[in-house]
């Protein structure tokens, strides 16, 4: 009786701890970012909300989100949709080659980004020598390259999700007189909906989020947020980036919470 | 209702042929029972006809019309699957609805017949339940009517009971059957189960390999079987070897088993249903009639399963009737007479030894 409770406690207090660490940096941050001192000591001497003022005084902050925001968006519509795609013609077809193009659709996530975007650049310099156009002086080689990183995370969450889809039910649509696009439209879509919205949420995180793929293919005008943040990083050391980074994580986990009202994340991710 | 013909029907994967030169006919208003061992061909043979499996070669029609290659939703077939396949996403309406809007249905004529159909299956009350939210007998009602609701040619089921837990298997497979008998559906019915299949079918087919065996009437399928595949997959039999005689079979043992043999080839095997072994004294008179011992006794209930080992050797099951009162006592090791009837001993091709 007392060793279950007292491992019981010990469960507990290890779920705790794991949740504490886990939360621990948002948390810091957060706290942080209400510091009324330019550089950081602890306890702070007061508190105050100048750096949230002072972040969005940032044109560089300002542009960078805005440019994020962009990125991300398009990335995540582009590497979503052909995700799906892909995923469709791995879930339901038998083909040669099939393993091989899933271990390919999937590889960018087992290479480092840094080493992603080296490669990227040289391409690009490359193509920009033989062909004259030059991706790196606008958005789309940010684009190209972000969803590179988004359709690895589309497959894997899209293809799992449609594991535990039952063919039979496409085949009794079909016994009721649905063509195979109807098909698709009203049975297998709505079905494979809790896998899409989470594929574009994590896709647009991944995208938002990215430092390494990105910090050699942003240029003048381009540049996104996290590398905006870099960027002021070199110069000063106040709480003006906890406070950038408090207001992205209060975005980002409304837009988690909201979508996980209408599509149960549990139930893929 | 239509009827349904299928002629020489092949399906192969590389050199393995599921379905090889099947041909069967399905009359209206008929329901036939595919029935065979799991990898026979069968349930090939029902998705060929739901238009899933594009056929090797061979003809399928449906009320006189060629829809070997049509597309599954061009057929007009009714399907209810296995594991009922009901749409998850939509209401117990809208799944028993979909057949009717895919065939341009609309408004007040398809309210009327989605509630039509849910009464058939006694589910008026359930329109607006998820499938998730209804037991596995309901679903399957649920995927009967959704099938029904469209007025299929064909009327195709895939192990519809399989799922269903054994108390309500019996009233659910009557109940389909008296649906099927009412509205005059012309129905293939794939099972693995004798059981489901002797009480539902008007005829039965039995397949092995991607062949049929036979196909009959229950009765004619049990006391008439056209090998000894058939006898022992339908019911129980003994199976004695040996050799044909002009008399009738002479067991391995020395048994002489008396029955008609005119004509018979020489490599046949005997069969006899444990039912036509009578014990005790009432087999002494037989024209088959012999002294065994008890070798074990199995309590059933209603009856009993008693195995006999004949003095030569052979082993026969006989199936004995528990009555209160009954005179006649069994014991293990006791010697007891045995007997049956001339007809009851039947000599088949052995389709089982023999390398298939």
């Amino acid at each position: 009786m007392q060793t279950s409770t007292l491992s019981k406690l010990l469960f507990h207090a290890v779920i705790v701890l794991l949740y504490g660490f886990l939360l621990l940096p948002v948390v810091a941050v957060t706290f942080v970012s209400f510091f009324d001192s330019q550089f950081l000591s602890f306890p702070p001497p007061g508190y105050t909300l100048n750096w949230f003022a002072n972040a969005l005084d940032q044109a560089d902050f300002v542009n960078g989100f805005l440019t994020s925001t962009k990125v991300a968006l398009i990335a995540t519509v582009i590497g979503v949709t052909s995700g799906m795609l892909a995923s469709i013609a791995l879930v339901n077809y038998e083909f040669r080659g099939k393993e091989a193009i899933k271990g390919f659709l999937l590889a960018p996530l087992l290479v480092p980004g840094i080493v992603i975007g080296t490669a990227l650049y040289v391409f690009f310099i490359q193509i920009a020598q033989m062909t004259g156009y030059n991706a790196t002086t606008s958005m789309r080689g940010l684009v190209i390259a972000h969803v590179m990183l988004t359709i690895p995370w589309s497959v894997r969450l899209i293809v799992a999700s449609m594991g535990m889809l039952d063919r039979s039910v496409e085949e009794a649509a079909r016994n009721l007189g649905a063509s195979a696009w109807t098909t698709f439209y009203r049975i297998t879509l709505p079905r494979m909906r809790s896998g899409i919205v989470a594929a574009a949420l994590f896709s647009f995180v991944i995208s938002f989020e990215n430092l390494e793929v990105s910090v050699l293919l942003v240029s003048p005008g381009n540049t996104s947020l996290p590398i905006a943040m870099l960027q002021y990083l070199e110069w000063n050391m106040d709480p003006t980036l906890a406070a950038a980074s408090t207001i992205q994580i209060l975005i980002i986990g409304s837009i988690l919470l909201i979508s996980d009202r209408f599509v149960k994340l549990s139930q893929v991710v | 209702m239509a009827d349904l013909n299928i002629r020489n029907l092949q399906k192969d994967y590389g050199d393995f042929s599921a379905v090889d030169g099947v041909s069967l006919t399905a009359g209206a208003s008929e329901l036939v029972a595919l029935l065979g061992p799991s990898g026979c061909g069968k349930t090939t043979l029902l998705r060929s006809i739901a238009g899933f499996v594009p056929v090797t070669a061979g003809q399928i029609e449906i009320n006189g019309k060629d829809v070997t290659r049509l597309a599954p939703n061009k057929r007009n077939t009714g399907m209810v699957f296995q594991n009922y396949a009901l749409f998850p996403h939509l209401t117990v309406e809208k799944n028993v609805g979909f057949g009717l809007e895919m065939r341009g249905i609309s408004g007040a004529e398809a309210d009327k017949r989605i509630a039509e159909a849910l009464e058939l299956v006694s589910l008026g009350a359930y329109g607006h339940r998820y499938p998730k939210e209804l037991s596995g007998g309901q679903q399957q009602r649920v995927a009967v009517a959704r099938a029904l609701v469209v007025n299929p040619d064909v009327f195709l089921l895939d192990e519809p009971l399989s799922n269903l837990d054994a108390k309500l298997r019996q009233s659910v497979g009557m109940q389909l059957r008296d649906l099927q008998k009412s509205l005059g559906l012309t129905t293939v019915f794939v099972t693995h189960d004798q059981k489901e299949a002797l009480m539902m079918a008007d005829r039965l087919v039995i397949m092995r390999a991607g062949k049929i065996v036979q196909e009959g009437s229950a009765e004619e399928l049990y006391d008439a079987p056209a090998s000894y595949f058939v006898a022992d997959f339908l019911g129980h039999s003994n199976v004695v070897s040996g050799k044909v005689t002009p008399e009738g079979f002479l067991s391995t043992g020395g048994t002489m088993f008396r029955c008609d043999s005119a004509g018979m080839p020489a490599d046949r095997v005997m069969t006899l249903r444990p039912e036509n072994l009578i014990l005790g004294p009432a087999a002494v008179a037989l024209p088959n009639s012999f002294e065994a011992r008890i070798q074990s006794i199995t309590y059933l209930g209603a009856q009993s399963e008693v195995t006999l080992s004949l003095p030569g050797g052979d082993q026969l099951t006989a199936t004995h009737q528990n009555r209160t009162g009954d005179s006649l006592t069994l014991r293990v090791g006791d010697m007891i007479s045995a007997g049956c009837l001339p007809e009851a001993v039947r000599l088949l091709v052995d389709d089982m030894t023999t390398a298939h």
